[in-house]
């Protein structure tokens, strides 16, 4: 009944962790605070052993600078303006990335035109490509979008393409029975069928779409939290610097837990629980 | 009995198909059977006989090369209304609701929502799973998936109910549960079934007439009347008639599936 599903990363598909226990559960996340904990304490201990406020503070300055940028608006504005190209980047590699796989999905033709491109994308270093985009969109938000786009898109494509095409075979066959045109068979089985490698493929996108996010502000143009780390590093600021970093963290791993949780939504009919 | 003129004339069907290496196999030869309307019949033979090739013919799934096949007159050369078919497998929409499930072969026909909600429920009334139509199937057991599967054939009200090893992915208890069902379903609108198995007992307590198909390539041994009273309960099982009807289809297959027994047989 199982297809070998066999997206790129994986994804639900493939996953059948066992349903965690309560007593286990509490003792991963207790191991996990402790293991940060141990993270931070070794780092506090370094910065405060080696460091200096201007190479490499101890953890609890990173923190005091931390929390005294959430209390002004600079931060704020800086991470709108770094979110604005992941969104617009991010979005257009969706729309982009599922249109293309559909395609490849239906020609063979197109599949064999379009693999060899993405297959680049997934693979070759991006940031050679920076000039070229900045000869074609100057140095302002597209450029930055366009990274982001081309940091997400094929792997979107990818999945969704091998997605729709490893499809239960009997599933299409009891379709066709059943008298269902291609509308429909796409409609009620092909889509359906191939949601886990797509959101599989949007999960990963997702991951390489906030590296390109960050990769555009520190070598395209310095905005947004880009700038800041670069303003900060300028005047001998560690401490700042590393909290924007670590604000840097916290968008990555939001934006990531919120597609996991549509991950999640979208496939529940296979019964994972995570 | 009801049993009347033939319904499907297969008529020295031929099938070949070519293996990925390329080399032909010679799946179906010379088949020729009528299936007459309102009966019950199997279709029994060792794996591989190409009897599943032949149902997935009949419902116009799969192409032949020789012969003709032609129900009520009209050659086949597609899936129609007219069949329906139960899967081995169940092939059910993992994705989708018990109810929207059976209620997919309508969606094709331009039948109104309403009336497609209305439909499938009636269909999995009869196949007693009213309670569970806003189930997903991985939450229901193998039997109870496929009774999904024949409420889905049902919806149509084929004429035709083509059955592919329906039960043959199931626990002997849920087997004979779901046969007996079946019987109760069938005896109260008596569609024509083509019903393919390789289990004798099953065949035997299910149908009219039993044909026995040989390995591959798949021709036809001989085709058994079951004269046993339609009104079956699992006792028939025990009776002397019953096991008569099994030992000699028993024997007819031994005699092909390991040709060096026949002579201890």
């Amino acid at each position: 009944m199982v297809a070998s599903l066999r997206p790129i990363g994986g994804g639900p598909a493939v996953s059948r962790a066992k349903p965690t226990t309560w007593p286990r559960r509490v003792l991963v996340l207790g191991l996990r605070i402790g293991l940060l904990v141990l993270i931070l304490s070794i780092w506090e201990w370094a910065g405060r052993t080696f460091g200096t406020p201007f190479t490499f503070p101890p953890f609890s300055a990173v923190a005091e600078a931390f929390v005294q940028l959430l209390g002004g608006t600079e931060l704020w504005v800086s991470a709108a303006i770094t979110l604005e190209s992941f969104l617009f980047g991010f979005g257009l590699a969706l729309v982009v990335g599922i249109g293309t796989g559909l395609l490849a999905a239906r020609s063979q033709v197109f599949d064999r035109l379009s693999a060899v491109y993405l297959r680049i994308l997934m693979t070759a270093p991006l940031a050679p490509l920076v000039p070229l985009l900045i000869g074609l969109f100057g140095i302002g938000l597209p450029s930055r979008i366009a990274l982001v786009f081309l940091f997400s898109v094929a792997v979107i494509a990818l999945n969704t393409r091998t997605g729709i095409q490893r499809v239960d075979a009997d599933l299409l066959q009891m379709a066709r029975s059943f008298g269902a045109g291609e509308v429909l068979m796409f409609r009620r089985v092909r889509f359906p069928g191939a949601v886990p490698a797509i959101m599989a493929g949007v999960r990963l996108g997702a991951g390489r779409a906030v590296v390109g996010m960050v990769v555009a502000e520190l070598i395209i143009v310095s905005v947004g939290l880009g700038r800041l780390i670069n303003v900060y590093r300028g005047r001998f600021k560690a401490a700042e610097m590393f909290a924007v970093v670590i604000v840097i963290l916290i968008i990555g791993v939001a934006i990531l837990l919120i597609v996991k949780w549509l991950e999640r939504r979208l496939t529940a009919w296979k019964g994972e629980r995570t | 009995m009801t049993v009347g003129a033939p319904l499907i004339s297969i008529d020295r069907v031929q099938k070949h198909y070519r293996t990925q290496s390329g080399a032909p196999l010679h799946v179906l030869d010379g088949v020729s059977f009528d299936v007459r309307d309102n009966e019950f019949l199997s279709i029994l033979g060792p794996s591989g006989c190409g009897k599943s090739t032949l149902l997935r013919i009949l419902d116009g799934l799969t192409p032949y090369d020789g012969g003709s096949i032609a129900i009520d007159g009209q050659s086949v050369s597609g899936p129609g209304p007219d069949r329906a078919v139960v899967f081995q497998n169940f092939a059910l929409l993992p994705w989708s609701s018990v109810l929207d499930n059976v209620a997919f072969p309508l969606e094709g026909r331009g039948v109104k929502s309403a009336e497609r909600k209305e439909r499938a429920r009636a269909a999995l009334d009869r196949v007693g799973l009213s309670d569970f139509e806003e189930h997903y199937p991985r939450t229901l057991s193998g039997g109870m998936q496929q009774r999904v599967g024949l409420a889905r054939a049902l919806v149509v009200n084929p004429r035709i109910l083509l059955m592919d090893e329906p039960f043959g992915a199931l626990d002997a208890l849920t087997r004979t549960f779901l046969q007996d069902e079946l019987l109760k379903i069938w005896s109260r609108d008596r569609k024509t079934v083509v019903f393919v198995t390789h289990a004798i007992d099953e065949a035997v307590y299910l149908s009219d007439r039993v044909v026995i198909m040989s390995p591959r390539p798949g021709q036809v041994l001989e085709i058994v009347d079951v004269s046993i009273d339609r009104e079956r309960a699992a006792e028939v099982r025990d009776t002397p008639e019953f096991n008569e009807l099994v030992a000699h289809m028993r024997h007819v297959l031994r005699g092909v599936v390991h040709p060096e027994e026949a002579g201890l047989a």
